[in-house]
């Protein structure tokens, strides 16, 4: 983990993810990491949107980044838009990262270059562990 | 002459098979249709979205298990809570199936048609239809084995009465590890409580996992103005096709 990224680790309480499609077993729900960076892709798809995200590591080497988020239903009707992220768009992403340490996480929150926050809203989709 | 008696029989063939259709029960569903009993058919056509949870039972309990499928749910539930991922059908994109489609993920939109309810799920733009022209189901060692079996209903009163056999048995309730047999039928009562919320009393029967039939009660509200149905194909964009050992997304 480097310094420069802004890297920090959090005991982030019950933030579950949106999403109805699978089980989050594969992300660190304990866990937050603030990713900053720039857009590369904003995959507006089913059964989820991802945002390719390049993060540049200290050392100069650029690393993508795969965040996944809700289905375009599900944020189309929270007011995401196909556009609301474009390619070039500098960002800073919350995430839960993959247990396994591959560049990749789901979808926390973020914060546009414009200052414009998005956040998740909707209720948890993965069952509580006392289900 | 043998011409004139063919023509005879045939008429009265005819009067007959007319006479029959009298009696095929309720045959007409669209809404305002004033049936036999008097009661009119209820407008539930429209798009509608869950007021509860994407888990299956908004009460919270597991279903009347028998040991063996109980020890089945504690088994996964164990192996979830150490990081493992349990397989759910939808994340490689099969349908959600019986009766997790009643769940509604995403809006239902109900259709009202002559001799048939016809219910649209956005969740991967599946359907069910439900035949009200008085067909029975097929038998038993003759019907098809699906994801969204075969349903058949009628009015009673202002309800909608459903039955719905020939289920897979791998269907899923909702995302957490619950499992079924393939003895797994399904009957429903379907009505408006009022002009702007639906019911779905659903009771799930399942001899071979269950020890009693399990009851579970799903509310829906009316769409608004802008409600829509959006398109959802999960085979799009899905990463997470679900194979042991296979544990994240591809970059």
């Amino acid at each position: 983990m480097n310094k420069r990224l802004l890297f920090f680790l959090l005991l982030a309480g019950a933030a579950l993810p949106v999403l109805a499609h699978h089980s989050f077993s594969m992300f660190d729900e304990t866990k937050e990491v603030v990713l900053k960076g720039v857009v590369k892709e904003f995959q507006w798809s089913n059964p989820h949107t991802w945002i390719q995200l390049n993060v540049t590591d200290e050392s100069g080497k650029v690393v993508e980044w795969s965040i996944e988020n809700g289905s375009p239903n599900l944020l189309g009707r929270q007011g995401w838009k196909r556009n609301t992220l474009k390619s070039g768009d500098q960002i800073q992403i919350t995430i839960n990262p993959l247990r396994d340490g591959q560049p990749g996480g789901s979808f926390v929150r973020a914060v546009l270059s414009d200052g414009r926050t998005l956040g998740r809203t909707a209720a948890p989709a993965t069952p509580p562990a006392t289900y | 002459m043998r011409d004139g008696r063919v023509v005879l029989v045939r008429m009265a063939g005819m009067a007959m098979a007319i006479a029959m259709l009298g009696t095929v029960p309720a045959l007409a569903q669209v809404p305002g249709t004033k049936l036999k009993d008097g009661a009119v058919v209820p407008d539930m056509s429209g798009i509608w979205e869950r007021i509860e949870g994407i888990r299956f039972n908004p009460a919270g309990q597991l279903p009347p298990y028998n040991a063996e499928y109980r020890r089945r749910y504690d088994q996964a539930m164990e192996a979830r809570s150490r990081g493992e991922r349990v397989a759910d059908p939808t994340s490689s994109c099969l349908p959600q199936g019986m009766p997790r489609f009643m769940v509604a993920s995403y809006p239902l939109e109900f259709l009202q048609t002559k001799g048939q309810v016809t219910i649209i799920a956005e969740w991967s733009s599946q359907v069910r239809r439900i035949f009200t022209d008085g067909r029975g189901h097929p038998p038993a060692d003759e019907i098809d084995i699906t994801f969204n079996g075969h349903s058949i209903g009628h009015w009673e009163g202002q309800v909608l009465v459903v039955d719905t056999t020939g289920i897979r048995g791998d269907t899923s309730f909702d995302a957490s590890p619950m499992t079924h047999s393939d003895q797994l039928t399904v009957s429903e009562r379907i009505y408006l409580k009022d002009p702007k919320t639906l019911v779905a009393e659903l009771t799930v029967t399942d001899p071979g996992a269950f020890t009693a039939p399990w009851k579970v009660v799903r509310t829906y509200r009316r769409g608004g103005p802008d409600a829509r149905i959006m398109e959802y194909v999960c085979e799009e964009n899905n990463r997470e096709i679900f194979l042991p050992g296979q544990n994240q997304p591809k970059p």
